[in-house]
């Protein structure tokens, strides 16, 4: 015998511990089967060796990577937690449990990780600072997306503090916190803002319009005054002035403001309405009309600026100029269909009914679409007993406004006094279906009748009239008379 | 001469009354702003995010690019409006423009503006030609430029109409401009900012006239760049604007989601990856796995099944397994045989190709018809190649569809549609096709599953969300069919293999109408063909798109009368619409009425059906299906027996109280031959 038995009993104790020694773990059997068919083999192994190393990184990951190879990612998901959890604030592991959360169409709990993930990091040292802001932007891009206002306050206001861009994160949410409305919070943080850097008109500007909103006019006017020390004469400032002096009535301030913004921005139409404006309310007419006028030639087509000055001239009960004014504007803007009302209502002031005709009858005919101004314009004539010119109109625009009593009765009455008697009670037939039992359309109806001589239906009329309980004695007292 | 008159304007009367309603839609786009070296109407606006829309309203969408003249007015009798939806160009002349429109108004035809009013942007005083200001005026608007609000100072004092907030809520902070827009008497406006700002001034950025309608930006869309991917919501609700700005209200729609008052499903497979190893056995190609796990475990599900005709061509795929597999797979009763192309085309228009094939370059004639034939040559006994599935970026030229037309195939793919939680958007819905001169090329309803497994890099199940892309699609309005488009790799890893048979078995669990990918083409091509000739105020003449079986009335409340209409099999009320379905004969006429008689009629079936025939209570058809029959009859005797037959047995079954009757046939002809059906009341 070569070797003893103490030997050969030693090499093979040697060979048990080697092969014990040099066996593969289940991890390793796990990861050498990790593309065999659906996985069982290598979860099994994986989970055995985690049942004794709970929290090995490497295995876990493997684990929930083999969950996803059996389509099976909400496995995995408990998993990552447990990793996590054991290693709080470990961002490469925080961004794996991410992503499965993401893969597995988990947003809302992937969501909530952004946010722990960030919280643990920030805690711990040595985070990069670009990792950080990297996480909460994409925590943000996600809240703004989804129009959570809690998620995209906390997430500005973190960036805010952290980011190395940290203005551009305030003034978002300067401008959410405008959105919402939270005054108290947005005062705070224009401050913030204009006391990092006084230069920023932006910021001024809010701070002024925030004032004005809450209606806190002192305030406001020393923003301006103490942001036109910065910015010198700068436009915007000198409007926002004049607004607060309009919010205050006090246009006599607001007007140098809006003189020189009107002569320095010409192409600005609201410059030189608010301007004209309060020439209007603060000069004698006599002098603000002129000026007015001599604006309205330089900027012929802005149309709310002859709007302005019309009514300027209607409201003092001027209707000539108001007339001839209304009468130029619509050679220019025909299609506005109020200041033909307008125009129409000047020249009745005026007693111009021939004008007033052909105001409205102008306009009406180029717009047959326009039921409301051909009936002005229908009743209109028949009221001067162009009855010829009318009917056909008139039962035109019956047959699409049915329930209009006037314009019946306009039409009734006009045929009637044109002693077409015939057609006006074919007419008052017609209304007596529309509204049965008007005992006005029923007297009008028996007279017509009597008139054409057809007494028989004049009788036969009066008869069911007053057979119905209730009925009173017909009478004639219709408005539109 | 007085006779002669009367006759030639009764004959005028006659032709006008005998015009079918307008379906098209002008489209003015500007080809130079497309960014890339492809300009295809397909990177525009109006076809990514509008003309879905159009399209379920019925309409089509006809691209015109603005460096082309004006078309003649008295070309457009087709049309029934023009839409704008572009940044105008520096060459754009906007006084001409503005005057062809006023022609366009006067003629009838609705104008609608999306986006910025190209001839108008950015005016002030005196830059706004008179013909554009007189246009806007016609459409109820008036213009004067763009603000940038302060958050603080805009308000909405009445809320947004909901038209304003379909996708996205209107918050302030995201309204970096406002356009200075104000609505005249006589348009609606659907929304009212006011802008506290001095000079206060309020504005009205939807509005709809009876000559059309605009929708400013930012009203119109909500997008978000910052985002992976990027964000596309629509502000404004494009389905009730382009209904009431078009004037499109009460009118009749072609319909291509529906069949018997069921959604249409299909597959297709495309050829690509026909020959990797499958994990899950690695001595398999995936087709093969495909073949064995999907196709014949599925016997009664139709499959549009196509391969790479120019693999065949190489020494290492034309073995003898591989010819017999292909083969296999493409004999297989329940497969469509398709084409997809020679050596698959990647980007059409660069020419690139995906399979490297000795001595070949593109040919458009050799991708299409010579892939066809060479696949009936070599693969097919008997059966034909009907169907080209567009490879690579899904965007052939011109000459390939005239190629696929010429040949007689029809033809899908494209679109890349997207409906799900990263795409949360009808704006991720693509149209149903695309049109190059004088063909079409038909999308595919849904993406594949390479679009969601980062072009196959994983994850591999990420194809399980198409079924949120099925869902959003189906309700609360259904915009598309089911379509289950994927390619012969999905069989190769198991993850993916896992999650495509629990689409299929998603989709057996579904109410839908199975169909070959080809059919669905066909019926796609007929969309366009209908022509809705109006029959008095109540009925409608539907010539031609015989293919094409539903037509769709939205919150209509009458039902079709079927003692005055033909062609008519039944209707069904789904989601406040009335889905009407349509027999195979291509001459229908179709009345409705507010309580028209009770006649038996289909309420849904799952199956086709031919040779309707329903005299005195009783009713008697031809079926063809694919799954186990499922059908249900309305319009007959309350509570009542009724013998249902077929292949000569038959069986009782009761009606309810409403007269409907619910029929599951115990199997289905799985494509095969029809069988003839009779429900009549028993003896």
């Amino acid at each position: 015998m070569i070797f003893s038995w103490s030997k050969l009993a030693a090499f093979f104790a040697a060979l048990i511990v080697i092969a014990w020694l040099i066996y593969p773990n289940q991890y390793f059997r796990g990861l050498m089967h990790r593309r065999d068919s659906d996985r069982s083999l290598s979860v099994k192994l994986y989970r055995d060796y985690l049942s004794r190393h709970p929290h090995d990184k490497s295995a876990m990951l493997a684990l929930s990577a083999a969950y996803e190879a059996q389509a099976d990612p909400e496995a995995g998901i408990p998993v990552m937690e447990g990793l996590y959890s054991h290693r709080k604030g470990d961002l490469a592991v925080g961004r794996e449990y991410l992503k499965l959360l993401e893969r597995s169409g988990r947003e809302a709990q992937a969501q909530d990780l952004r946010w722990r993930l960030f919280e643990d990091a920030r805690k711990g040292s040595g985070t990069d600072r670009r990792e950080l802001e990297e996480l909460l932007y994409g925590y943000y891009q996600r809240a703004v997306v989804a129009q959570d206002g809690v998620a995209t306050v906390r997430a500005l206001t973190a960036l805010s503090q952290i980011a190395k861009n940290r203005q551009s994160y305030l003034s978002a949410l300067v401008r959410l916190n405008m959105a919402r409305r939270d005054f108290p919070e947005l005062i705070r943080l224009l401050q913030e803002l204009k006391k990092d850097d006084p230069s920023d008109l932006y910021t001024r500007l809010s701070l002024i319009y925030v004032f004005q909103i809450r209606r806190e006019f002192a305030a406001a006017l020393r923003e301006v005054n103490e942001a036109l020390i910065v910015h010198p004469d700068h436009d915007a400032l000198l409007g926002a002035r004049a607004a607060i002096y309009e919010a205050q009535g006090r246009l006599d301030l607001a007007l140098p403001d809006l003189e020189r913004l009107a002569a320095r921005q010409p192409k600005v139409a609201l410059w030189r309405r608010d301007l004209a404006a309060a020439w209007l309310k603060t000069r004698a007419f006599g002098e603000a009309a002129p000026a007015c006028r001599a604006l309205l030639e330089r900027f012929p087509k802005d149309d709310a600026l002859w709007r302005l000055l019309i009514y300027a001239y209607s409201d003092r009960g001027r209707s000539a100029e108001a007339a001839a004014l209304l009468e130029a504007y619509l050679a220019r803007f025909p299609e506005d269909a109020d200041a033909v009302d307008l125009l129409a209502f000047q020249y009745e002031m005026l007693g111009l009914k021939d004008k007033e005709l052909a105001a409205l009858g102008r306009y009406a005919s180029a717009h047959p679409e326009d039921s409301e101004r051909r009936r002005r314009w229908a009743l209109l004539l028949l009221s001067v007993g162009r009855l010829s010119e009318t009917a056909e109109m008139v039962r035109e625009l019956l047959k699409s406004r049915p329930q209009d009593k006037e314009l019946w009765w306009g039409l009734i009455y006009g045929l009637a006094d044109a002693k077409r008697y015939r057609e006006a009670a074919a007419l008052l037939e017609e209304y007596l279906r529309v509204f049965p039992g008007d005992p006005d359309a029923a007297d009008e109806l028996i007279q017509s009748y009597l008139k054409v001589g057809q007494k028989a239906k004049a009788i036969a009329l009066l008869k069911k009239h007053f057979a119905r309980p209730g009925a009173k004695r017909p009478r004639r007292t219709h408005a539109a008379r | 001469m007085k006779a002669l008159a009367g006759f030639f304007l009764l004959l005028a009367s006659s032709a006008a009354a005998e015009a079918p309603l307008p379906r098209k839609i002008l489209a003015f786009y500007d080809r130079s702003a497309i960014s890339g070296g492809f300009k295809d109407e397909f990177f525009t606006d109006i076809h990514q995010r509008a003309e879905m829309p159009l399209n379920y309203l019925g309409m089509e969408v006809v691209y015109r690019d603005l460096a082309e003249p004006l078309p003649e007015i008295r070309e457009l009798k087709d049309y029934r409006g023009v839409l704008l939806w572009f940044e105008a160009p520096k060459s754009f002349a906007p006084a001409p423009f503005c005057r062809w429109s006023s022609r366009a108004l006067d003629a009838g035809l609705k104008l609608v503006i999306l986006g910025s009013i190209p001839f108008a942007e950015g005016s002030e005083e005196g830059e706004t030609p008179e013909e554009c200001r007189r246009v806007l005026s016609r459409l109820g608007v008036s213009f004067d430029g763009i603000r940038e609000p302060n958050p603080v100072t805009l308000e909405i004092p009445a809320g947004p109409h909901p038209m304003a907030e379909f996708e996205r809520k209107l918050s302030p902070e995201e309204l970096e401009q406002v356009p200075r827009i104000d609505a005249l008497p006589g348009a609606t406006s659907y929304l009212s900012v006011l802008l506290r700002e001095p000079p206060e001034e309020k504005s009205d950025p939807i509005a709809i006239s009876a000559a059309g309608g605009i929708a400013l930006n930012p009203f119109v869309m909500y997008e978000n760049k910052e985002f992976e991917p990027n964000q596309l919501r629509w502000r404004l609700d494009p389905f009730a604007f382009f209904e009431a700005a078009f004037g499109l209200q009460g009118r009749p729609r072609p319909d291509l989601t529906t069949v018997n008052g069921r959604r249409l499903f299909f597959s297709q497979i495309d050829g690509d990856s026909f020959f990797n190893p499958s994990e899950t056995d690695r001595r398999k190609w995936s087709a093969q796995v495909f073949l064995e796990e999907i196709l014949l475990a599925r016997p009664d599900t139709p499959f549009t099944a196509s391969v790479i005709a120019g693999y065949y061509d190489l020494t290492r795929f034309s073995s003898p397994q591989s010819l017999a597999l292909s083969r296999r797979i493409l004999g297989l009763p329940n497969v469509e045989p398709a084409t997809h192309g020679y050596a698959h085309p990647l980007l059409w228009w660069r020419k690139t190709l995906a399979v490297e094939i000795p001595g070949y370059r593109f040919d458009p004639a050799k991708e299409v018809e010579a892939s066809a034939d060479l696949i009936d040559e070599r693969l097919l006994s008997g059966r034909k190649t009907g169907l080209f599935l567009w490879t690579g970026d899904a965007l052939p030229p011109e000459s390939a569809l005239a190629a696929a037309a010429k040949r007689g195939l029809r033809n899908l793919n494209g679109g890349w549609t997207r409906f799900d939680r990263l795409y949360d958007s009808y704006t991720g819905v693509a149209p149903i096709g695309r049109k190059l001169g004088g063909f079409r090329q038909i999308y595919a309803p849904d993406s594949n599953e390479e679009v969601y497994t980062e072009l196959w890099h994983g994850p591999f199940y990420g194809f399980r969300d198409v079924v949120e892309t099925f869902d959003r699609t189906e309700s609360p309005r259904r915009v598309a069919p089911v379509d289950v488009y994927v390619h012969y790799y999905s069989a190769e890893k198991i993850a993916s293999l896992i999650v495509l048979k629990r689409i299929y078995d998603w989709a057996r669990g579904q109410p839908l109408f199975p169909v070959h990918a080809g059919e669905y083409s066909e019926m796609a091509q007929d969309f366009f063909d209908m022509r809705l000739v109006p029959q008095g105020s109540d009925g409608w003449r539907l010539e031609g798109g015989a293919k094409l079986r539903t037509v769709r009335f939205d919150g209509e409340r009458r039902t079709p009368d079927l003692s005055r209409s033909k062609g008519v099999l039944g209707w069904k009320r789904f989601q406040g619409s009335l889905y009407v379905f349509l027999d195979e004969s291509g001459e229908r006429e179709l009345f409705l009425a507010a309580r028209p008689p009770e006649l038996p009629h289909i309420v849904e079936a799952n199956f086709g059906v031919r040779a309707w025939r329903s005299e005195d209570g009783a009713v008697r058809f031809e079926k063809n299906g694919w799954w186990k029959g499922e059908l249900e009859l309305g319009g007959l005797k309350p509570s009542s027996r009724y013998r249902v037959s077929e292949k000569g047995s038959g069986r009782e079954l009761e009606s309810d109280r409403e007269g409907m009757l619910r029929v599951e046939f115990p199997d289905s002809e799985r494509g095969g031959p029809s069988r003839a059906v009779t429900v009549e009341a028993s003896p």
